[in-house]
């Protein structure tokens, strides 16, 4: 998806602008064949060779690379001449939608369903549901990176080094050892005591016999039983008890790969296939609670119904209900607003905002009002664009005196449980970008940054992150030290670079009109003294002042939002990037939620319901 | 060979009688998964799903719940009539509820009260749902 960024970012800001074919074309032969083109070309791509990119034998991959290149302004490189932003912008344009145009001739299509290891948190989460011990069994693991879509559940990322191995199998050995002692623990790994008509090899057959299907999410094979049951007689033989003989081939089953990552078996043909009820019901289930499929699941799939679109349907809804939920809408909100960040990579300067620093309720309402927003959004059906803005909010007690709200004025008494709270008029605490989370993590620990908050706007909302600033820029900082200003005045100096302007002139407007929230996302009306100016115009002349007109801005470009909102969760569900062609799932989908009023449950049900989501490639060439 | 193709058709025909009984036994029997929404004022509605086995003639059930299931205890069914209780134990409270109500094909109406510990029977008529067959 990260290809369409700048072509987004245009639309967001300029309206339509592409390049004709011959214009695309022409901005090979200027900027690009003379250094790849020839016998020996740069790379090994010859610009003048490659077919279009709506050819049918195009290189759809050379492709997707240039595209990246020139995007990111890697491309020409420093010492050639330059395009300028329009043109380049115009060649994204064009090749963008038509390799799009392309990939899309078929509709939406299976795609790959790469093996990867479960996070850490949904190794934790997997844990507690199948040995029902309420512990962090992932504590000592190391956080994972993220990859894909900007997800830790990406395929790409979720590896195991032998180091890592030996964290796992540490995991399991402490947790198993805590679980053995605990009746409840017992009681769900459905331990047997070995009697006179039960003998201890009987009795660690019947464990296996209900643990392994849960542990492997499907049904487990007998010579798979056998192979965790020699574990167990090689204990014995050690002369272990039956109890530590039991841990240790539990142990052995907790480091299968068949427990620690999530496959589905090869398909051969070279046609796609549905998959398997059990490999779906694992996929709903790591997708919507981020942990395994529980009993309902494992035994719809058991009678084969699952794949089946009733009963899919009526399994979304339970599941969006359940409070299970919780642990998909805290990952999905904490990686796509980035307020997984607060009190982690970023925590607000407790001199300057002391209540933060010292009031740990405070921290977790901050931290969970986008979570609880997504989470009633999603299980109200509301629409998607409410995240965007709304006349409700999660408020609690702390949160409501945070934002300034008088509370005999609110329509329900607060207190430190979160609740739903219809806003009064001009609260300007509508959707995400009133929330103090994502004000906080879009600004400096000790003061607000425009550019941080037009940045995050543009990548977190509109999908079209700006390219990285050319090196040797100095920081906005260093400015500032030799003359005290407004931070309007000190970015309209950092602007009349040239080299500056072309993306910042995109970027501070959006961040200027969020500068009524200060760093911890309370509401303000001056600056250093000054009486704070909240407008700002886009390149295209479109005016806006203060946090209300940017969302009334960002409305009436919705389908920016939908589209880019919509290719995170599509890659959050599958668990990986995106590629071209998931693209026309995308397209797919984004027609059925317009039909839907863009109803949140409706993004939910056409994620699981499209191909790229219940099927799988076929591997023949 | 003609006896023997009347004899073929004639455990055919058989077959497909004793085929459609069967189906329209399942049918109007209870085996399957079914769930619904137990409604009641001032609280949000809570998903209840259910799960009938019918083997060598006689039925048995769960309750799924959000960790494990639990079992269907006193299950009868009479004509359209089903009544089973479900007991569960929170935090060391114990709480029996009797499910009660008719089945019609692939909709169950049932009617839950609620007999706690230490209070005894419910005076008010309890919450009623409606199961659909799901599977």
């Amino acid at each position: 998806m990260r290809s369409a960024r700048s072509v987004l970012l245009a639309l967001f800001t300029a309206g339509i602008a592409t390049a004709s074919p011959a214009e695309g074309r022409a901005f090979l032969d200027k900027y690009c064949v003379s250094c790849h083109s020839g016998t020996k070309p740069a790379a090994g791509f010859n610009a003048r060779e490659i077919a279009a990119p709506n050819a049918p034998d195009t290189d759809t991959y050379r492709w997707g690379r240039v595209l990246a290149r020139v995007r990111a302004n890697e491309m020409p490189p420093r010492s050639a001449p330059a395009p300028t932003v329009d043109e380049r912008e115009k060649f994204v344009s064009w090749a963008d939608g038509a390799l799009h145009a392309e990939a899309c001739s078929n509709g939406a299509v299976a795609g790959p369903i790469p093996i990867r290891r479960l996070n850490r948190d949904e190794y934790t989460a997997t844990i507690r549901e199948l040995l029902n011990v309420h512990q962090d069994a992932g504590h000592d693991l190391p956080a994972d990176g993220a990859g894909g879509e900007g997800f830790d559940n990406a395929a790409e990322v979720l590896t195991l080094s032998p180091l890592l191995a030996e964290k796992y199998r540490d995991a399991a050995k402490r947790t198993l050892e805590f679980a053995i002692r605990d009746s409840r623990a017992r009681a769900r790994i459905g331990i047997a005591e070995p009697s006179r008509t039960l003998t201890p090899t009987a009795a660690a057959r019947h464990v296996l016999d209900g643990f392994l299907p849960r542990a492997f999410r499907r049904p487990a094979t007998d010579s798979e039983k056998q192979a965790f049951l020699a574990l167990f007689q090689a204990a014995q033989r050690e002369h272990l008890d039956f109890d530590h003989s039991v841990v240790f081939m539990l142990r052995g089953v907790l480091m299968s790969p068949r427990f620690l990552f999530l496959s589905v078996p090869p398909n051969p043909g070279a046609a796609a296939r549905p998959l398997d009820d059990y490999a779906l019901a694992s996929r709903l289930s790591y997708f919507l609670w981020g942990s395994m499929p529980d009993e309902m699941l494992f035994d719809l799939a058991s009678l084969g119904k699952l794949h089946e679109p009733e009963v899919l349907h009526e399994e979304i809804g339970r599941m969006l209900r359940s409070g299970k939920s919780m642990g998909f809408v805290e990952s999905f909100t904490g990686q796509w607003l980035g307020t997984r960040n607060l009190g982690r990579d970023l925590t607000p300067d407790a001199k300057l905002f002391p209540k933060y620093a010292s009031d740990a309720e405070l921290r977790a309402d901050i931290g969970f009002q986008p979570a609880v927003f997504f989470h009633t959004l999603l299980s109200t059906n509301a629409p998607i664009t409410e995240l965007l803005d709304s006349n409700w909010t999660i408020l609690t007690k702390k949160l409501a005196a945070l934002y300034g709200f008088d509370l005999k004025k609110l329509p329900k008494e607060l207190d430190e449980q979160p609740k739903r709270i219809e806003l009064p008029p001009h609260s300007h605490r509508g959707g995400v970008l009133g929330m103090s989370a994502v004000l906080a993590v879009s600004s400096y620990p000790y003061r607000t940054s425009p550019v941080l908050r037009g940045k995050w706007v543009l990548e977190s909302i509109l999908g079209a992150p700006p390219p990285p600033p050319p090196p040797d820029v100095p920081r906005l900082e260093e400015h500032a030290d030799t003359q005290p200003a407004t931070m309007r005045e000190r970015l309209a100096r950092h602007r009349a670079d040239p080299a500056c302007a072309g993306c910042h002139s995109r970027i501070d407007p959006i961040g200027f009109a969020l500068e009524n929230y200060d760093a911890l996302g309370q509401w303000r009306t001056d600056d250093a003294g000054k009486p704070l100016d909240n407008t700002g115009i886009l390149p295209d002349g479109a005016s806006f002042a203060g946090p209300d007109e940017l969302r009334a801005l960002l409305m009436k470009r919705k389908d920016l939002f939908l589209r880019s909102f919509t290719s995170r969760m599509l890659g959050f569900a599958l668990e990986r990037g995106l590629t071209l062609k998931d693209r026309c799932a995308v397209d797919a989908i984004l027609a059925q939620l317009s039909e839907n009023g863009y109803k949140s449950q409706t993004l939910i049900e056409g994620i699981v319901m499209s191909p790229v989501f219940r099927y799988q490639a076929g591997s023949a060439k | 060979m003609r006896c023997r193709v009347r004899y073929t058709g004639r455990v055919f025909r058989r077959i497909c009688l004793f085929a459609v009984l069967a189906s329209a036994l399942h049918a109007s029997g209870v085996s399957g998964i079914w769930t619904g929404q137990l409604k009641e004022p001032d609280r949000d509605p809570q998903d209840l799903s259910f799960r009938f086995t019918e083997a060598s003639g006689s039925v048995s059930g769960k309750m799924y719940g959000d960790n494990e299931s639990t079992p269907l205890k006193d299950l009868k069914i009479e004509g359209d009539k089903i009544t089973f209780t479900v007991t569960t134990e929170l935090n060391g409270s114990v709480n029996k509820f009797t499910f009660s109500g008719v089945i019609r094909e692939n909709e169950m109406e049932l009617r839950r009260e609620r007999e706690s510990s230490s209070k005894g029977k419910d005076e008010n008529p309890g919450p009623t749902l409606v199961l659909r067959r799901v599977a």
